[in-house]
């Protein structure tokens, strides 16, 4: 039987793959993502003072005065949780890799031998030609490597 | 913040796959942040020229020396009378329209004369000329079309829409663009709100936003043929 890792071990472990091969931008961006947290819309019932007769002033009456009354759309923010981390993972290496290869491969037909230089020339980026045919294999077992395990995630939630 | 866990187990099978294959996927020359940046405004350039020729222009590539083959863009922003590296613009000749020009990561004057760099500037020659000669910079109110590109691996950061909505209120937001290859709902709808163009998940295997994106250029391009026929 396979020996199976939690998802956060799993994040883990790529997290440190990606540092070592010079991805650690893509680290950051999410691990930030991360901190900001998972944008969701929730409805909630809005609270209200009920009319009060008289002279009272409901505002200075305690809390469970409080009446809930119609329900309304709010944004809020939660925590993603480990495999939402792990395909957030899965995605940027998407973006970062398999993304950039296509836009690489495009680019390169439409510039061939495109080079990109710094005014001061001390940054110089040849963009080869058929770099991603060279890559061809490995961008195909990569892509084929997230896509399993995108879907496995995506099982053990529909269990 | 809340936050629900999941007890997902991860095969080391799937796991050593994605390892693996991640080495040989990469070139690290372009592996950097700033590389694919560069590569994503190549890119969009590219969807710029496609939509011109669409309308049936003829482009012919050029730097500072006159026609060229080779192709030379910017890492970082530039002014357009640079002579440090002799660095490629797209001449663009739409059919019944004076001649333009498109260039990457050039600098522009806006209305308040503050510069702001353009990823994708689309300018008239006549312009682009009097900026080289007199080494001046363009002045926003004469682009016509501008790209804001964004690549990055998760949402886009909201302060990136913010610093946009502020340029176009300096450089006239009528064709000013904001392209980014992934999507952010709440970007999206502060752009939608303050109706600004924009377009996400800029990708080559999305042909639909591409085929959208290059409509919207041609819009732009199509406007200033009217305007000046």
């Amino acid at each position: 039987m396979p020996a199976e890792l939690s998802s956060r071990e799993a994040f883990e472990n790529v997290i440190a793959t990606l540092s070592e091969k010079g991805l650690a931008w893509v680290v950051n961006q999410v691990r930030h993502q991360i901190e900001l947290g998972k944008p969701i819309t929730r409805r909630a019932k809005e609270l209200y003072y009920p009319r009060r007769s008289g002279e009272e002033d409901s505002r200075f009456a305690s809390d469970p005065a409080l009446r809930p009354g119609r329900e309304v759309q709010f944004r809020a923010t939660v925590e993603y949780t480990d495999d939402e981390r792990l395909q957030l993972l899965l995605s940027a290496i998407q973006q970062a890799v398999l993304n950039t290869a296509a836009i690489e491969e495009v680019v390169t037909r439409q510039f061939p031998g495109l080079t990109f230089v710094s005014e001061e020339a001390d940054v110089r980026i040849v963009v080869g030609e058929g770099e991603t045919d060279n890559r061809a294999a490995a961008l195909l077992h990569l892509q084929t490597a997230i896509d399993e395990l995108n879907a496995a995630i995506g099982e053990s939630h529909g269990r | 913040m809340q936050r629900s866990v999941n007890h997902m187990a991860v095969s080391d099978e799937l796991l050593n796959a994605v390892q693996s294959a991640l080495g040989p996927a990469i070139v690290p020359s372009l592996s950097t942040s700033s590389a694919s940046s560069d590569l994503f405004e190549a890119y969009v350039l590219g969807i710029v020229l496609d939509a011109a020729r669409d309308l049936g222009a003829q482009v012919e590539y050029r730097n500072r020396n006159g026609p060229t083959n080779q192709f030379v863009f910017r890492t970082s922003p530039g002014f357009i009378f640079s002579t440090a590296q002799l660095y490629t613009y797209a001449s663009i000749a739409l059919p019944n329209a004076p001649l333009i020009e498109a260039h990457m990561g050039v600098q522009v004057a806006g209305r308040s004369e503050v510069l702001h760099e353009c990823d994708v500037a689309v300018l008239p020659h006549t312009e682009a000329q009097t900026c080289r000669v007199n080494s001046v910079h363009p002045r926003s109110s004469k682009l016509i079309l501008a790209v804001e590109c964004k690549f990055y691996t998760v949402s886009l950061p909201l302060h990136l829409a913010r610093s946009f909505i502020g340029l176009g209120v300096d450089i006239g937001a009528g064709d000013c663009h904001f392209v980014v290859n992934t999507n952010s709902y709440v970007i999206e709808k502060l752009l939608a709100h303050h109706k600004r163009h924009w377009e996400h998940q800029l990708v080559p295997g999305a042909p639909l936003v591409v085929g959208r994106l290059r409509n919207s250029f041609q819009i732009a391009f199509k406007n200033f043929i009217a305007k000046n026929q």
